[in-house]
Parts: C-alpha cells; sequence; structure tokens
C-alpha cells in the first residue's frame, strides 16, 4: 500500500515540477524532490530520480549530453559535502545547499557554453541563478510538508 | 535517442497541460470577460471592409500575376505546405542555454531539423530537435540563428544573426558598403538556402552604420514577430526537390481541351501560345519569330526530349481537391506528386 502511493506522490510532483518549469524559464523545479529524496537515504529511489530527471532536463534542454549528469551529479556532491557540517534535514542545511546550486547553476551552464563556443547572456544567466537558489527552498518546504510520512520512516 | 526520449515524454506531460489552461482562457473570453466586445466587433466589421475593397482590387492583380509566373515558368514564392503546432513551453529547463521554444508538433508530423518555422507575421525560426510529437526551436533571436536575408526595397543581400544581448536586436552581416539600404526597411528571406521560402518578413532595419576600418556596413534590425508572446506558430514543410524544368506546367487552356499535347514538357524552348493566352512580350535584340504549333515546337527538341526521362502528368483538376477558386485553378503547382501509373500525353 506504501509504495503506490509513494509512486502516485513522485508522479504529482514531477507532473507538478515541469508546469513550474513552463512558467519559469532556464530553472530546474525537479532539483528540491532530488533533494528530498537524498534526504531520505533511499538509494534506489535516488537512482531512479536521477535517471529520469536526466532523461527529461537532458531531452527538454538545448545543450549538448551530459550537462544533465553533471548538475545533478554535482547536487549530490554538494549534498554529502554539506551533510558533513549541517543536519540535513534542517532548513537552514536546504537555504545554504540551494545558494550553492544556484552558484553551480551558473559555473555549469557558463562551462558548458565555453566548452561548445556557444555565446552567452550573462545578466539573464545570473537572473536565472538567483530564481533557481530561490526556487529551491520553496519547493523543497511544500515537498517536505506534503510527503507521506510514511516515506521518511523509510 | 536520450533526448528525443525525454523531449517526448516533457511534451506528453505538457501538452495536456497546455490544452486545458488554452480551453479555460478560451472559455473565460468567450463566456466571461465580453467587456468592450461590441466596439471591438464594430471596430474589426471596419477592417473588414477595408479588407474586402483591397482584397477586390488585388484578386485582379494576382491573377495576372499568375498568368505571367506561368508564362515564364517562375516558381510560386510560397509554394511550401504548412501546418499549424502550439507552444507548449519556452527554454525549458535548466540546459535550456539557447534561446529556444518547445511545440507539440514533431516528425511524425513532417518537422524535421532545419524546418523553418513562421507565424502569418514572419520568420520565428527553425527547428533545432525533434522527437515524435515534439520539436525545440530556435528563435532567429538566438546567437547561433543565421539566415540569408534581402531588403525589400534596395534589394541588398545580407546574413541575418541573432544578438546576444538583452534587448531583442539581430544583426545583418556582410552588407556592402555602397549598399542602399536604409532605417524602416523590411528584411525578408533570400530563399537561397532551400529551405526558406524567399519573402517571408524577418526583421526591419533599425540601424545603419557605416563601417570605418571594416568593408561592410553594420546593420541592426529587430525582428518582425513579438517572440515574448508566441502561442501558435507553423512549420513550413519541404517542397518538392525536383528541378522545375523537368516538371509539367499545367496550363489553364489545356484543362479547357485536354486533347492538346504539352509543348512544355521536356523543353527549353519558350512556350508556344495557345487559343486564349496571350503573347510572350519580345526578348530585346531577337528577332521575332512566326509562331509555331506545339508539333512542330515539340518536333524542333527530339534529342533533348529522348535524353531526358518522360515525366508523369499532373492528375486534371477534376480530380484533385486543391482548386476551389479560379485563382487556385490558375496556379501552377510544381511540386504536386501525380498518382502513380499516370504519364503525360505523348507529343503529336
Amino acid at each position: 500500500m506504501k509504495t503506490p502511493v509513494l509512486i502516485l506522490w513522485w508522479a504529482i510532483y514531477i507532473v507538478g515540477a515541469l508546469i513550474v518549469q513552463q512558467n519559469l524559464p532556464g530553472v530546474d523545479a525537479l532539483v528540491p524532490g532530488f533533494l528530498l529524496s537524498l534526504q531520505e537515504r533511499k538509494n534506489w529511489q535516488s537512482f531512479w530520480l536521477f535517471c529520469a530527471f536526466v532523461l527529461i532536463q537532458e531531452g527538454a534542454g538545448s545543450l549538448t549530453f551530459g550537462s544533465a549528469v553533471l548538475w545533478y551529479g554535482g547536487q549530490i556532491c554538494l549534498f554529502r559535502l554539506s551533510q558533513r557540517f549541517f543536519m540535513a534535514e534542517n532548513v537552514i542545511f536546504v537555504l545554504i545547499l540551494s545558494a550553492g546550486l544556484g552558484a553551480y547553476h551558473f559555473f555549469l551552464t557558463w562551462l558548458m557554453c565555453a566548452v561548445a563556443n556557444l555565446p552567452l547572456e550573462y545578466s539573464l544567466l545570473i537572473r536565472e541563478s538567483v530564481i533557481q537558489a530561490a526556487v529551491i527552498p520553496a519547493i523543497w518546504e511544500l515537498a517536505y510538508f506534503t510527503r507521506p510520512r510514511a516515506a521518511f520512516s523509510g | 535517442m536520450t533526448e528525443r526520449t525525454g523531449l517526448e515524454i516533457v511534451s506528453s506531460i505538457l501538452s495536456p497541460v497546455v490544452w486545458v489552461k488554452v480551453q479555460c482562457i478560451g472559455a473565460w473570453n468567450k463566456y466571461v470577460a465580453l467587456v468592450d466586445v461590441a466596439n471591438e466587433n464594430n471596430r474589426l466589421r471596419e477592417e473588414l471592409r477595408r479588407a474586402h475593397a483591397k482584397n477586390t482590387l488585388s484578386v485582379e492583380e494576382r491573377a495576372e500575376l499568375d498568368r505571367l509566373r506561368a508564362l515564364l515558368r517562375l516558381e510560386p514564392l510560397y509554394d511550401h505546405p504548412a501546418f499549424a503546432a502550439r507552444v507548449i513551453a519556452k527554454r525549458f529547463g535548466p540546459q535550456a542555454a539557447l534561446k529556444t521554444f518547445t511545440v507539440n508538433k514533431g516528425y511524425l508530423d513532417g518537422a524535421i531539423v532545419g524546418t523553418p518555422v513562421v507565424t502569418q507575421s514572419g520568420v520565428v525560426g527553425r527547428v533545432l530537435r525533434t522527437a515524435p510529437h515534439a520539436s525545440t526551436i530556435l528563435m532567429v533571436t538566438d546567437p547561433g540563428f543565421r539566415l540569408a536575408v534581402i531588403s525589400q526595397k534596395s534589394r541588398t543581400p545580407g546574413i541575418l544573426i541573432g544578438s546576444a544581448g538583452p534587448d531583442r536586436r539581430l544583426e545583418v552581416a556582410y552588407v556592402a558598403q555602397n549598399a542602399d539600404i536604409s532605417i524602416g526597411e523590411t528584411l525578408i528571406t533570400a530563399g537561397v538556402d532551400g529551405s526558406c521560402p524567399k519573402g517571408i518578413p524577418v526583421g526591419v532595419v533599425t540601424m545603419v552604420t557605416p563601417g570605418n576600418e571594416i568593408l561592410f556596413q553594420q546593420v541592426h534590425a529587430q525582428p518582425v514577430v513579438n517572440l515574448e508572446v508566441l502561442e501558435e506558430v507553423l512549420l513550413l514543410q519541404q517542397a518538392g526537390s525536383a528541378p522545375p524544368l523537368l516538371e509539367r506546367l499545367p496550363n489553364p487552356v489545356e484543362q479547357d481541351h485536354p486533347m492538346l499535347p504539352n509543348p512544355q514538357e521536356g523543353s527549353l524552348q519558350p512556350p508556344v501560345n495557345l487559343p486564349g493566352t496571350p503573347a510572350p512580350p519580345p526578348v530585346p535584340g531577337e528577332i521575332p519569330q512566326a509562331p509555331e504549333n506545339a508539333a512542330a515546337s515539340a518536333a524542333t527538341v527530339p534529342e533533348v526530349r529522348a535524353s531526358r526521362p518522360t515525366q508523369p502528368a499532373s492528375p486534371p483538376s477534376s480530380s484533385g481537391a486543391r482548386p476551389s477558386s479560379r485563382i487556385d485553378a490558375l496556379q501552377p503547382s510544381f511540386t504536386q506528386v501525380p498518382p502513380p501509373g499516370t504519364r503525360a500525353p505523348a507529343a503529336r
């Protein structure tokens, strides 16, 4: 009974996140869900989400293949690194991680465009990075409180 | 493969969302938000009356243009079939570094990479990536976009390039120093790349600066389409690639005389005058010759005919669904695919 509810929750979350992405160009709304999965310490769930989110973002984006892998891979590294210093379920932890992910979004897009020799609009990228950093805690908060309690019990 | 799958997933999720949104907005606009509808109705009636008057004047010019095109064997400018697509997302996701948007038509619907995308106002962009039922479109304002254009009045050629700036500026490169291009002039597609038909508006010139140390003028333009409020677009499919000279021109007179031979088939000679058609203008410096009959004309080029494969005849207008008016019936179709097994009538 627990698994179908969780699957349904993830399906609703993905659809909702894609609608948010539709209205916020250049922003990833799937990231807070992945962060939530990392906090739950469910490796298989995180693995499947990683594959699904990479597939979606690579397909919808316009950069060369690999940037979404680096994006979610970088999130895992930042999460593991931050986990050493803060409690992973703390809101402050999420805020700091969001700021780090906003900066990482800027760096990664700049890097991939430089590698592919694509011209970049820096003002737009800075704005999107700030929005990205602001959106993550908001969506994470909403997802955290709507998530079925059974998910945290493992 | 991965990219196509991801694009298809996004399209399958967002298309119903966009459909619901459009239905809700449509219902609101149709049944609730009816303030000023009467004024708008009167204004639109007045516009329609003016458009009717303008159309009446242009019908005869259009018919004349079609006749002259048939006479000179010129391809019509807009010979590309188009199909509509709905915009479902703009710059979707964190990997959307390019100025792109996503539409709900893919390669199963006829969209291929490079397909030009337009609206009723002008060019929007080009298909960058396709999935079965979705495509990513690169906008004209992206710095990686290139399109051959000419100015509408002075016919100055150039290459249109998007700009990386925050404004919706376009640059026109390789405009010669002595070119007579001016501010306010409309830039249209040159049609030299083979994919985008000629004559579609792209932008309006906003700045012309003579290049001091370079060989070309610096020309800036603005796109004619407001790319911020795109909802529906048209994707232009590729027209037939057969050379026009090898295809048979339907002659309106021949439709009334189906037994007449087709003098243009496989022939590089000027078309022979048939009863009821105007005589072609004499070429300067050439001695006008007496008109010959169709059989004699066909007999003058037997080696040309022998060296080319026999082209199938286009189906008669009665079997096709296209001609709905006199103008449609007159319009030559170079790309019409004949039914299998039909052959051109032999010249007598």
